[in-house]
């Protein structure tokens, strides 16, 4: 070590790391320090106004400094990324030199370090906007968000405290991770760390550069609303609490709802699983408090209006929030190895993470027992006709089908705990089997319960306002149900409930709301949920996969025809029919570092006719050396269906030297045998041959065996070899099949078995292929249609409560319509509408 | 809140209600073994690759089959037969984690899963001391 030590490294960039690293330092320090701040100033809170004040502009002032320190942190690890430094070990990890610069950026999310920096990044941004907006809820709030901020930095130090390793810092030099590689022997090992290992293929598409920050934002975001929660408990008081809770959560809704739904779109449009959505665990964890989210929204919603479902709405978004922590928890630590295609590395931080988690927990758990009691409710339950009844109800819903993906997703941590060894074998199938039923029950509640009213729905005639979207859902039912041949029981009454949801909430807005979309935020969101949902069923339940495989081995009924044979063999230049297409490989061509395979599409029912609609699909394929194949599909769009092509194997073009290969195969009149690249049936045995080759003699025995023979493209060819015994000895006149490059030899007659032997020959030709799949999404974009109007559907309801929230501003519609009523405006305007 | 607490079971009710319906969806890492006396059944079986057995794959003849032999963590080596293509550097998984049914003495997997050490400790620089995506494409 000594000697490493008195090295002096030639060309490294000291003091850039060292920024950073102080940086990390700062932002943890400052954000302890604004805590503290915000804590003492929220204690002093109607006790002591002048300190309070001062405490509060201490707190101001931290969190300025840790908000400033962590956009040093991005920033020097950008310029790092960017000068390609490779003495980093973050930088030297996640990018190389041949990266283009509008790739350096997901850089910062493949490494551990870099999502937990984006994610305070967010979070730090959101404290800015929480200190200009949140008056007299910033002290309190503004605590949580700080310690959060104390967890995450720890998540960066990447310094020993008493023997234990705290964070992880992305600014470690190369040689101070590895200081015992002979390399860092040498002064000038910077002229041989030319370049970095790169990102990985996968993330090097548009989505991925969009989606995780999105996602982290929304993660980002859940904190909001669990600090509000936090801040009403500790004071006991939830007096102008409903405003602003609602509109970060429904801000938190509708971007944590995108930045999942992007994930679809990049796993759709860049992995090979074939979908949108797998139920991953790492899928499974950022779903699962969104759940939770919607669920607390709606108990809010009824708080709103009626005063009941406070505890359920506290304990919902505290939940929320205890989730995201859990999730990160999940896929940070390295348990869910054995069960996820994704990729964890495990920093070794599983301990802190576990802390990080409990730490929280631990805090809201308390808060709510301490503020259980002190959450008002009103004395008379809610009555069972009433809106906020059945959106509590609805909650429940979210609330069990979020425990039950937990639980299924968590299998790994009971193991862990218990040492059992518990496995879901088809995930998809089996989350699929109870969450349509979920989506069952949640769609339909979506449908009506617009219709009922808080408080009391009595005879207002609801059904009777359901009776036109009940029957136009009905209709489209069979109609949609008809045309598209859904048989599945199970799927069928899903379908009816998601054209519930759009139909009747689209009465509703067109309706009762006469169209005003200011006002309809909810109704949107519930039309996108419910094109969402109606999209997923078809997509996902009535895909096909036309690349079925026809050829190859009977594999007996042990395995089901589904999801075994989906990829099938183009040789080079040879047209396979697929449904309606006939497909050609024409060949490939380099686009480093992808190899693209060039496919031609062609609809027509018969190979000869004159196709219809000719398209080429590009599937890609990258050779990693880390990763092996990476296929990237193409798709082909239209506007209702996708068809989707992705390569799953290709040729070994380095074994191109011609190659035979020898079988030997015994056969009875009718068999049929099955060699490297064909069928071979024996017709009949013909006692009397006869052929250039062989003149028959007297005393000869002989037979030749009629055969035919059919190539992978069921090109059917004949062959005749001949056997026969001339002086007790054997000859034999071998059949060539020259279109196939294929000797057969006719080597014995067993007469006791009734059997020949053959022995075939097949030389391979350098040969061209590729192994692809193909599937065909029906209405997909429906799903997508659905993702984007309910994430419109959050923000207009996130905009209209931000306009009532603003009391000298102009009034809005709905509080200028306001009757002399009791119930607040929104009701009220609701009601009379009604 | 009587009512709320009614619904509250009601859910309570179904999660049981759930967990005994759908049981039989779970299955547990086995053995082989474990595999064999419930012939037939679906499993997961974790365990390595028998690097030095035969495996075959060869897509001109059948695009959607692949076999090669797997010891699993009893170290009991069984012949695998998996429905589907070859993956690309199959040899080099650490780990493989199969889902299927055993059929007389051989595992049908619909499913593979690779643990490539590459993916997961991938710290460590070559021998040359440097990392270089030419020089690794070669080692297969």
């Amino acid at each position: 070590m000594e000697d490493i030590l008195e090295i002096k490294y030639i060309g490294e960039w000291l003091f850039a790391g060292n920024l950073g690293h102080f940086a990390t330092i700062l932002s943890m320090v400052a954000a302890l320090f604004a805590a503290i701040s915000f804590f003492m100033a929220a204690k002093e809170e109607g006790l002591n106004e002048s300190l309070s004040r001062s405490w509060q502009k201490l707190g101001r002032i931290g969190f300025g400094v840790h908000a400033f320190s962590v956009i040093a942190i991005v920033l020097t690890l950008f310029y790092l990324i960017l000068n390609h430094r490779f003495e980093y070990k973050y930088v030297w990890q996640h990018s190389s030199v041949s990266l283009p610069v509008h790739y350096m950026i997901s850089c910062f999310w493949e490494g551990q370090e870099g999502s937990f920096l984006l994610w305070q990044f967010w979070t730090a941004a959101l404290g800015l906007v929480l200190i200009r907006t949140a008056r007299l809820w910033e002290n309190r709030v503004m605590t949580t968000v700080s310690l959060l901020q104390i967890f995450l930095a720890a998540m960066l130090i990447g310094i020993y405290v008493l023997g234990y390793k705290v964070g992880s810092s992305p600014f470690i030099l190369m040689r101070d991770d590895s200081p015992e590689m002979p390399i860092f022997m040498r002064a000038n090992y910077l002229d041989f760390l030319t370049d970095g290992r790169g990102l990985n293929p996968l993330l090097q598409n548009y989505w991925m550069v969009i989606h995780p920050p999105t996602l982290f934002l929304g993660f980002a975001l859940t904190v909001v609303p669990f600090a509000y929660v936090l801040a009403g408990l500790w004071k006991r008081n939830f007096d102008n609490w409903t405003q602003p809770t609602l509109i970060w959560s429904l801000v938190t809704g509708g971007v944590l709802g995108i930045g999942i739904l992007m994930g679809g779109a990049w796993a759709y449009e860049a992995l090979s699983f074939g979908g949108f959505w797998a139920w991953d665990p790492v899928e499974n964890a950022s779903f699962v408090p969104w759940l939770t989210l919607v669920g607390g929204i709606h108990t809010l919603l009824a708080y709103r209006h009626t005063g009941h479902a406070l505890k359920a709405t506290n304990f919902l978004l505290a939940l929320t929030f205890m989730l995201v922590l859990y999730s990160t928890f999940l896929t940070r630590s390295g348990i869910l190895g054995d069960t996820s295609v994704h990729s964890f590395t495990d920093l070794g931080m599983s301990g802190q993470l576990l802390a990080f988690m409990l730490a929280f927990l631990f805090l809201s758990a308390g808060l709510l027992a301490y503020g259980w009691k002190s959450m008002p409710a009103p004395p008379k339950e809610e009555a069972t006709d009433s809106r906020e009844f059945w959106m509590f109800v609805g909650s429940l819903v979210l609330l069990l089908a979020a425990a039950l993906i937990t639980l299924d997703t968590s299998w790994p941590v009971v193991n862990k705990i218990f040492g059992t060894k518990v496995t879901i074998t088809e995930p998809v199938a089996h989350y699929n089997r109870y969450m349509v039923w979920f989506a069952t029950v949640v769609a339909t509640l979506t449908a009506i319960i617009q219709f009922l009213r808080y408080k009391k729905t009595g005879k207002s005639g609801t059904v009777q306002k359901l009776t036109i979207p009940t029957l136009v859902a009905l209709g489209l039912t069979l109609a949609i149900g008809f045309a598209l041949q859904i048989t599945h029981f199970a799927y069928g009454i899903m379908l009816f409930a998601t054209l519930y949801t759009v139909a009747a909430n689209t009465h509703y807005l067109l309706a009762v709301l006469s169209g005003r979309v200011r006002v309809a935020g909810g109704s949107i969101t519930h039309i996108g949920f419910g094109l969402l949902l109606l999209g997923a069923l078809i997509s996902a339940g009535k895909q096909e996969v036309i690349s079925l495989n026809t050829a190859g081995i009977d594999y007996g009924e042990a395995f089901n025809d589904q999801n075994k044979r989906e990829n099938i063999l183009l040789y080079k230049d040879r047209p396979i029919q697929m449904g309606p297409y006939w497909v050609t490989y024409i060949g490939d061509s380099l686009v480093p570092p992808n190899t693209l395979y060039k496919v031609r599409y062609e609809k027509k029912v018969n190979e000869e006719d004159k196709p219809t609609e000719v398209f080429t699909l590009y599937p890609n394929a990258q050779i990693n050396p880390n990763m092996g194949l990476i296929a990237n599909p193409d798709t082909r769009h239209y506007l209702t269906k996708d068809v989707f092509t992705h390569v799953s194997s290709v040729a070994d073009k380095s074994k191109d030297n011609e190659s035979e290969q020898l079988k030997e195969i015994e056969l009875a009149p009718g068999d049929t045998a099955i060699t490297g690249g064909s069928f071979i049936i024996l017709k009949t045995i013909n006692p009397n041959p006869a052929s250039p080759s062989y003149v028959p003699m007297r005393d000869d025995i002989a037979a030749s065996a009629q055969l035919e023979i059919i190539d992978v493209n069921s090109k059917r060819y004949t062959a005749e070899p001949i056997y026969y015994i001339r002086n007790n000895a054997e000859f034999g006149v071998d059949a060539e099949v020259e279109a196939m490059n294929m000797t057969i030899k006719f080597d014995k007659i067993f007469p006791d078995k009734g059997k020949i032997k053959l022995s075939v020959i097949e030389r391979n030709k350098p040969v061209d292929f590729i192994i692809m799949k193909a599937i065909i999404f029906p209405y997909i974009n429906v799903l997508w249609l659905g993702c984007f109007i309910m994430a419109i559907g959050f923000f207009i309801s996130a905009a209209q409560r931000l306009r009532q929230l603003k009391p000298q501003g102009k009034k809005t519609s709905s509080q200028s319509e306001t009757s002399g009523s009791v119930v607040q405006p929104a009701t009220a305007f609701r009601d009379k509408l009604d | 809140m009587k009512k709320s607490h009614i619904a509250a079971l009601l859910v309570i009710g179904s999660l049981i209600a759930y967990i005994i319906g759908t049981s039989s969806n779970y299955s547990t890492y086995e053995t082989f073994a474990t595999a064999q006396q419930n012939e037939g059944k679906e499993f997961q079986v974790v365990g390595v690759l028998s690097a030095d057995k035969e495996q075959y794959y060869n897509p001109e003849e059948d695009a959607n089959r692949f076999t090669f032999f797997m010891k699993d963590e009893t170290n009991e080596e069984r012949k695998v037969v998996y429905y589907g293509t070859k993956p690309t550097d199959f040899e080099r998984s650490e780990k493989i984690v199969l889902t299927g049914k055993m059929k007389g003495n051989e595992f049908h997997a619909t499913k593979i899963l690779l643990k490539c050490p590459s993916k997961y400790i991938e710290d460590k620089l070559d021998e040359k001391g440097y990392y270089a995506p030419e020089t690794a494409a070669t080692v297969n």
